[in-house]
C-alpha cells in the first residue's frame, strides 16, 4: 500500500471535473432515452416501496438488479475506467451486488414493518432516483451531464440502499447494505472531490440507512 | 538506435537556434518551419544538453480517457507547447490515461523529434520497473524515453538499480526521483548524496519554498538538474490570485500575468533546470512558454514576489 499512501486524498482524483462530466454526457448520449426514463422508473421503486405488493417487490428488486450489472459494465468498466485505473477493484463488487438481488428478487422477504425504516427508505429512493440529478442545476452542468440512477454509481447506490431497508430485512438486508454503503462513501467524495455540493447527500446516505436500521420507539 | 539519433539531431538543433551565432548560421530549421525561437534554455547538470525551462505536465490535465475531441484538445496545446519552443513533457503510469494521450499528440503532430520525454516508474515492485517502462514508451509511441524517473520515491532502492543498468544499456538517457507536496525531503536528500542522479524533481512555488533550505542548494553542489512540478499548486494559486490585480512592479521582469511572475520566481532559482506546469488551454501555454523570455527576478525582487504572493494566497 506505499504505493497508495504516498498520496493524500485529494491527490487520488486523477481526473477534471471537465473531463468527469463530458464522461458522463456522452454515456448519456449512448444510451439515449434512457437517461428520461429513469425518473420514470424511479416511480415504480416508490411505488413498490409504498405499497409492497409482492409484484412490485420483485419487480423493483430486478430492476435494480439489472440496474448494478448495467452500470458496472456500461459505464464503470467500459467508460471511467478508462481515466480512473482504481475502478477497475469494483467491478466483482457491482456484479456480486447484482447478483444479490436478482437472487432476492426471485424470493423476496416479508418487508419489514417499522413505519420510520419506510420513510426513511422512500426518502433514499426518492433522493437516488429523483433528486439527485438536479445536482446539475446546482453544479451549472448541461442537462446532458445528467447522473441518474440507472446509468450511474452514486444515486444507484443511494436509491439502493433505500429499496433494501424498506424491502429486506435479516441475512438478506445485511448481505445487500454493504457494497452500496461504501460506494456512497467512495463516489460521495468523488463528487465532492469534483466540486460538487450533491456529493453530500450521496456521502451522508449510509448515516440515513443506519439511522432506519435503529430499533426506534415512541 | 534510432532513438539515440533522433536525439542527437533534435538537440543539435536547438543549439543551433539557440546559439550566440544565430545572425551567423542559416536560419535554423525550427524557424524555417514557423516556429517562435526556443524558450530560455538551461543546461542539464550531468551532461552540458541544454533543455527549455519550461516544460509541460501531464497531471490530471492530459487524463482525458478516450474522448476524441478531448484528445485533439490535448493535442493542440501539445502543439502550441513544441511550437513556442518547449521540449520537456512529464507524465507517470500514476496519470491514467495520460501517457496515452501524449502518445496520441506526439502521432498526431509527428513530433517524436521535439519532445524531452520524461516519465516515471511507479510500482512497489522491484521486478516490475523495466516492464512498466516499456509499456510507458508503448503508450508515449517513441522507442524509449530521455529521462525515467521513480515516482514518490517508492520502492527507490529497487528501482534506482534498474535506472542504473538501463542507463548504462543505453535505454535511457538521463535517471532521478521525484517527489512533491513537500513530502519526505529527508529522504530525498539522502539518495541525491548517495545515488548518482541526474535529476529531481520536486514541488517549489513562492508559497512552497521548503526545497530552498537543503534540496535546491544540494542539487547545484552535486550536479542534479532539477524539475519543478506543481508551479501554481494544480491551479490554486493562478485562480486565488486571479481577482487580484498584477502589481505594477511586475511590469519590471515583463510579467503580463500571475502565472509568468510566478513562473519567473521559480526560474530564478539558479538551481531549477525546467518548471512543468500542466494546462488544457493553449493560451495557457504560450503564457508560460512566454515566461521564460526576458528578465528574471534578483533576490529581493523574489523576495516581494513571494511576501505579495503569500499575503494574497
Amino acid at each position: 500500500m506505499e504505493t497508495l499512501f504516498s498520496y493524500r486524498p485529494g491527490d487520488l482524483l486523477l481526473f477534471s471535473p471537465r473531463v468527469y462530466w463530458q464522461l458522463v454526457a456522452g454515456n448519456n448520449d449512448a444510451f439515449w432515452p434512457l437517461p428520461l426514463l429513469a425518473p420514470l422508473m424511479a416511480l415504480v421503486l416508490l411505488w413498490a416501496l409504498y405499497r409492497q405488493a409482492p409484484a412490485f417487490i420483485r419487480t423493483s428488486l430486478a430492476l435494480t438488479a439489472v440496474a448494478w450489472a448495467f452500470v458496472c459494465l456500461s459505464f464503470l468498466w467500459l467508460e471511467y475506467r478508462t481515466i480512473n485505473p482504481w475502478v477497475t477493484w469494483t467491478i466483482a463488487p457491482f456484479l456480486f451486488q447484482g447478483g444479490a438481488l436478482l437472487l432476492t428478487a426471485a424470493r423476496p422477504p416479508q418487508p419489514p414493518a417499522q413505519p420510520h425504516r419506510k420513510g426513511l427508505s422512500l426518502m433514499l429512493v426518492a433522493w437516488g432516483g429523483l433528486i439527485h440529478p438536479l445536482g446539475v442545476l446546482v453544479d451549472q452542468r448541461n442537462w446532458a451531464a445528467a447522473d441518474t440512477w440507472l446509468l450511474y454509481p452514486e444515486p444507484l447506490a443511494v436509491a439502493t440502499l433505500g429499496l433494501v431497508l424498506g424491502l429486506t430485512r435479516g441475512w438478506r438486508c445485511a448481505l445487500l447494505l454493504p457494497i452500496p454503503m461504501v460506494w456512497c462513501v467512495i463516489g460521495g467524495a468523488t463528487l465532492l472531490g469534483l466540486e460538487s455540493p450533491f456529493g453530500w447527500g450521496v456521502l451522508l446516505a449510509p448515516l440515513v440507512a443506519i439511522t432506519a436500521l435503529l430499533p426506534l420507539t415512541r | 538506435m534510432d532513438h539515440q539519433w533522433s536525439i542527437h539531431r533534435r538537440r543539435l538543433l536547438q543549439m543551433l537556434a539557440a546559439g550566440t551565432a544565430l545572425s551567423a548560421l542559416p536560419l535554423p530549421l525550427s524557424l524555417a518551419q514557423g516556429r517562435q525561437p526556443l524558450a530560455l534554455e538551461r543546461t542539464i547538470p550531468s551532461s552540458g544538453e541544454a533543455v527549455p525551462s519550461v516544460g509541460l505536465g501531464t497531471w490530471i490535465t492530459f487524463n482525458v480517457g478516450d474522448n476524441q475531441r478531448l484528445l485533439d484538445s490535448c493535442a493542440d496545446v501539445m502543439a502550441a507547447f513544441f511550437d513556442g519552443g518547449g521540449a520537456m513533457i512529464d507524465s507517470s503510469p500514476m496519470y491514467g490515461s495520460s501517457q496515452n494521450t501524449v502518445g496520441y499528440g506526439l502521432d498526431r503532430l509527428n513530433a517524436r523529434d521535439e519532445v524531452f520525454s520524461a516519465d516515471k516508474i511507479w510500482t512497489r515492485d522491484g521486478d516490475e520497473g523495466r516492464p512498466q517502462s516499456r509499456e510507458s514508451a508503448d503508450l508515449w509511441r517513441i522507442e524509449g524515453f530521455d529521462l525515467l524517473q521513480v515516482h514518490n520515491l517508492v520502492s527507490w532502492q529497487a528501482h534506482m538499480k534498474t535506472l542504473r543498468a538501463m542507463k548504462e544499456e543505453g535505454t535511457v538517457r538521463y535517471i532521478g526521483i521525484t517527489t512533491s507536496h513537500g513530502r519526505r525531503h529527508d529522504e530525498m536528500e539522502r539518495i541525491m548524496r548517495s545515488e548518482p542522479i541526474d535529476f529531481i524533481q520536486l514541488t517549489y512555488n513562492p508559497v512552497d519554498r521548503e526545497a530552498e533550505d537543503r534540496l535546491l542548494p544540494l542539487a547545484r553542489e552535486k550536479g542534479i538538474g532539477v524539475i519543478v512540478n506543481r508551479p501554481f499548486r494544480r491551479g490554486a494559486l493562478t485562480e486565488s490570485l486571479a481577482g487580484d490585480p498584477l502589481p505594477e512592479w511586475a511590469g519590471e521582469v515583463d510579467a503580463s500575468s500571475w502565472a509568468q511572475l510566478i513562473l519567473k520566481f521559480i526560474l530564478s532559482n539558479p538551481a531549477v533546470t525546467c518548471a512543468i506546469p500542466a494546462t488544457t488551454r493553449v493560451d495557457h501555454v504560450r503564457e508560460n512558454l512566454a515566461a521564460a523570455t526576458g528578465p528574471l527576478p534578483d533576490h529581493d525582487f523574489r523576495e516581494r514576489i513571494s511576501d505579495t504572493i503569500r499575503s494574497l494566497y
